[in-house]
């Protein structure tokens, strides 16, 4: 369910954009770009830490994109790019990443960044006594050693495909602020981002000032010297009606939008719209393979017919999705709509009850139910609560179902109980939403045990191993092509669909560009105002 | 009074002992660990790393020993460190526990003010459209859900009419809308218990002979009837406090109020248990040296009332 960050470390992905009416990305350049003034944003939530090390938070994350750099970037067309590290080169047994450092580099407390910096950020990450659960995105990573002031070496135990994305998320931070704050360091962080932290106010906000020193070497960023704008405040706010009203009240620049918040932003031309079609989001139906008949592929099939996935896209995220028939969020690369097409599992009713008549499920003229044994075909579909997309979603599965004989009821937990109890396996099948930009999603979700514990399939996890130590990435993608392929034909999830980023800003915010995440490139924005 | 405050006090022990054993046992009992919880959809660590976060956060023994742990150290004022941010419990509640007072007074004092009048006016005006119009908006208060009302006032006088901010607890004209929304709902329970309180007084016989010995028909009311009319008033006023300080949950969230209540929902989300404990261990203390102070307050309203 929750936003990850991954992407692709080789293929061609292009990133579309439907932008809202009255202007184009790139229009900056043909104005004045001014200068100064205070970006206001939102969070969700207080930051937790903003110790890279301390947190998988992606609030936090989203924080700490700010200060620190990181050695590589992923470019517009998904692969890895110079950032901190102006080039490398990798081992013939692809285990070794030899990385040439940028000179010249401060981080914000004046030490320098070099090769020992980049050694006891990794060192630091790597320590078991550290607890640092972002180690969980290096668990290949066996070594890193500073050869030389501007040399750093990464040696990993096998070849792991993610690796360049991982470290396109990995802070840099200042071994000098480590030792001088100690524990403290997350209340006060130093890195050589584009932002400094100014002030933080626990559970009330955020203040950062623009690092005057900055050089940009993201070739993504049109901006090569400092942030335009002089700071930034982030404000923190939970409540999404909240953040709408302050859109609309002019107290913040830029807001997240919801399904129910998007008709009014797209139609209301004082704000500018930001819309990714291509987003990491993926949709699904997973079942509790353990329990009869869902450990069944075929049922399972059987189920997949009969679930009309454009009625959801429309009755549940209002149009404001993509249907997705592959078992993979539509940004991701090796994303093919073909696969789907061929292999997955449309909307046909008539077949679906042909399907599970086939397998034994017939009506009960008596009770229109669909019974096998004189077990009744009685299931709970069961999803999270506090979003009403995903419970529609449940209803409209519930009317599809009933329509070939199956009884459907909508169950609804909060997502810390449906996550503990899943691997209890004491469920029929579930609704479920994940974010993830990179395909080593595949093997997240399904190479045994799964995410809930509760698939294994020794066929599959050959091809994701394969797909995950594969570091040429033509070969890594007909490999991940292959296991949707399996994924599909084996059932394992019926995918449904990849609902879109959208993003609202004041009609005041110039230079709005988004990053091959989707994310806002806040270095390229100024205030028109 | 001092032996009686005193005894009260020392009540409070067995109060909070009870309200922590609760607090824990609910913890234990609710699923969902926050570890799992922190490496949801994510490749997760080896087990040295996972063993290392829950020995840091004393996940690591039995039930009853992680009991026995917290008694001991919230007997030494240690709520404990919060399992997102590491830091102390109490830190992060002192961070934030001015603003949820600061929400619950300024709430109380509209309630008081409005609720009072309220009353007053409706016992006054007894049977006259007053009274009617009085009652029917007290009834229409106790019937509307707080978060709805907060979100009509956010959209009249924040989006609409631009005259107060949305959102934020940074200065005083933050406070003003949650406050008004939390004190005008609860100035109908206040509204209709004065009314009730001060017929009764008004029909009593030293008001009569009050206004026959030719006092000002005002301050018959303010100083003889209001004061005797209070007690049962001030009862509900301490019950109120304790329900502005729950209730500010919901409308700390509405308006981004940075409060304690902000902070235990999204605990809660986050199965951060050992900041959920600590916010209801303190509001539970809060609530009852609130009552406390109410009960204390009846014998400086009626000298009658003596403590022994």
């Amino acid at each position: 369910m929750k936003r990850r960050w991954y992407v692709l470390a080789a293929a061609i992905v292009l990133t579309s954009l439907l932008v809202g009416p009255g202007w184009l990305t790139g229009q900056s350049a043909a104005q004045e770009i001014r200068r100064g003034g205070t970006l206001r944003l939102v969070l969700g939530e207080d930051p937790d830490s903003l110790d890279p090390h301390a947190t998988t938070s992606l609030t936090a994350s989203n924080v700490q994109a700010f200060i620190y750099d990181r050695l590589v970037y992923i470019n517009q067309n998904g692969l890895p790019a110079g950032r901190l590290a102006s080039s490398w080169t990798v081992s013939p047994d692809q285990k070794v990443v030899t990385f040439k450092l940028r000179t010249g580099i401060k981080f914000h407390d004046g030490t320098p960044f070099n090769a020992q910096a980049v050694e006891f950020t990794f060192k630091r990450l790597l320590d078991p006594a550290q607890a640092a659960p972002f180690r969980s995105q290096f668990t290949e990573l066996k070594e890193v050693k500073a050869l030389d002031e501007t040399t750093v070496q990464f040696t990993l135990e096998r070849p792991f495909a993610p690796f360049f994305t991982n470290l396109s998320y990995a802070n840099i931070i200042s071994p000098t602020a480590v030792q001088k704050y100690g524990k403290d360091y997350g209340r006060n962080p130093v890195g050589t981002g584009p932002f400094k932290l100014a002030t933080w106010i626990t559970g009330s906000s955020i203040v950062l000032a623009r690092n005057a020193d900055y050089q940009q070497f993201r070739e993504d960023v049109v901006n090569k010297g400092p942030a335009h704008v002089a700071s930034i405040v982030l404000k923190i706010v939970p409540a999404v009606g909240t953040r709408i009203a302050a859109m609309e009240a002019g107290e913040i620049d830029f807001v997240p939008l919801t399904r129910e918040a998007a008709t009014r932003f797209l139609n209301d031309k004082r704000f500018k719209t930001i819309v990714k079609k291509d987003a990491f989001n993926f949709v699904f139906v997973e079942f509790n393979y353990k329990r009869p008949p869902f450990d069944n592929p075929k049922f399972r099939t059987a189920l997949g017919w009969a679930i009309d996935k454009k009625a959801i896209v429309e009755g549940a995220w209002g149009g404001y999705a993509t249907l997705n028939q592959n078992p993979i969020p539509v940004g991701v690369a090796g994303w093919d709509e073909k696969i789907g097409k061929q292999h997955g599992m449309g909307y046909d009713p008539r077949k679906a009850a042909t399907m599970l008549d086939e397998l034994g499920w017939r009506v009960n003229p008596a009770t229109r139910v669909r019974e096998s044994g004189g077990r009744p075909a009685k299931f709970t579909c069961w999803t999270y609560s506090g979003f009403d997309t995903v419970k529609r979603g449940c209803e409209i599965i519930q009317a599809n179902l009933k329509d070939v004989g199956i009884d459907i009821d909508v169950k609804l937990t909060d997502f810390g109980t449906m996550s503990a109890e899943m691997p209890k396996a004491q469920f029929d099948f579930d609704l479920m939403r994940w974010t993830f930009a990179e395909p080593v999603i595949l093997s997240l979700l399904f190479k045994a045990p799964g995410w809930r514990q509760l698939y294994s399939d020794s066929e599959l996890d050959v091809l994701l191993e394969r797909a995950d130590t594969t570091m040429n990435a033509a070969r890594r993608l007909e490999t991940v092509r292959q296991a949707q392929v399996m994924i599909l034909q084996k059932a394992v999830v019926i995918p449904i669909l990849t609902d879109w980023l959208m993003t609202a800003a004041q009609g005041y915010v110039e230079g709005i560009r988004l990053n091959y995440f989707g994310d806002i490139i806040y270095e390229d924005i100024w205030l028109k105002k | 009074m001092v032996v009686y405050a005193t005894r009260r006090l020392l009540f409070l022990i067995p109060v909070v002992l009870g309200v922590l054993t609760l607090v824990f046992l609910i913890r234990a009992l609710v699923p969902g660990d926050p570890i799992d919880i922190m490496f949801f959809g994510q490749m997760r660590p080896d087990k040295a790393t996972v063993d290392a976060m829950r020995r840091e956060y004393g996940l690591d023994v039995s039930l009853p020993v992680q009991y026995l742990r917290f008694l001991g150290s919230v007997a030494r004022g240690d709520l404990g460190k919060s399992v997102r941010t590491r830091r102390p419990v109490r830190a992060e509640i002192e961070a934030r526990y001015k603003n949820t007072l600061l929400l619950a007074f300024g709430s109380l004092a509209v309630a008081v003010a409005v609720g009072l009048t309220m009353g007053i006016l409706a016992a006054v005006h007894r049977d006259t459209p007053i009274d009617t119009v009085t009652m029917i908006l007290a009834m229409w208060g106790l019937s509307m859900p707080a978060f709805w009302f907060g979100l009509i006032m956010i959209s009249l006088f924040s989006v609409r009419l631009r005259w107060l901010p949305v959102m934020g607890s940074e200065s005083l004209k933050h406070l003003i809308l949650p406050a008004l929304t939390l004190g005008l709902i609860a100035s109908t329970v206040l509204a209709r218990i004065t009314r009730s309180s001060m017929l009764d007084v008004l029909n009593a016989q030293y008001i009569r002979t009050a206004r026959a010995k030719g006092l000002q028909y005002g301050v018959v009311i303010l100083r003889h009837a209001l004061k005797n009319a209070l007690i049962p008033v001030v009862t509900i006023l301490g019950l109120q406090m304790g329900s502005l300080l729950g209730g500010a949950f919901i409308i700390e969230i509405v308006f981004s109020w940075h409060g304690v209540g902000e902070m235990a929902v999204q605990a809660i989300q986050q199965r951060d248990f050992p900041v959920v404990q600590g916010v209801v261990v303190v509001v539970a203390v809060t609530y009852a040296l609130i009552n406390l102070a109410v009960d204390l307050t009846y014998s400086a309203l009626d000298p009658r009332i003596v403590y022994e």
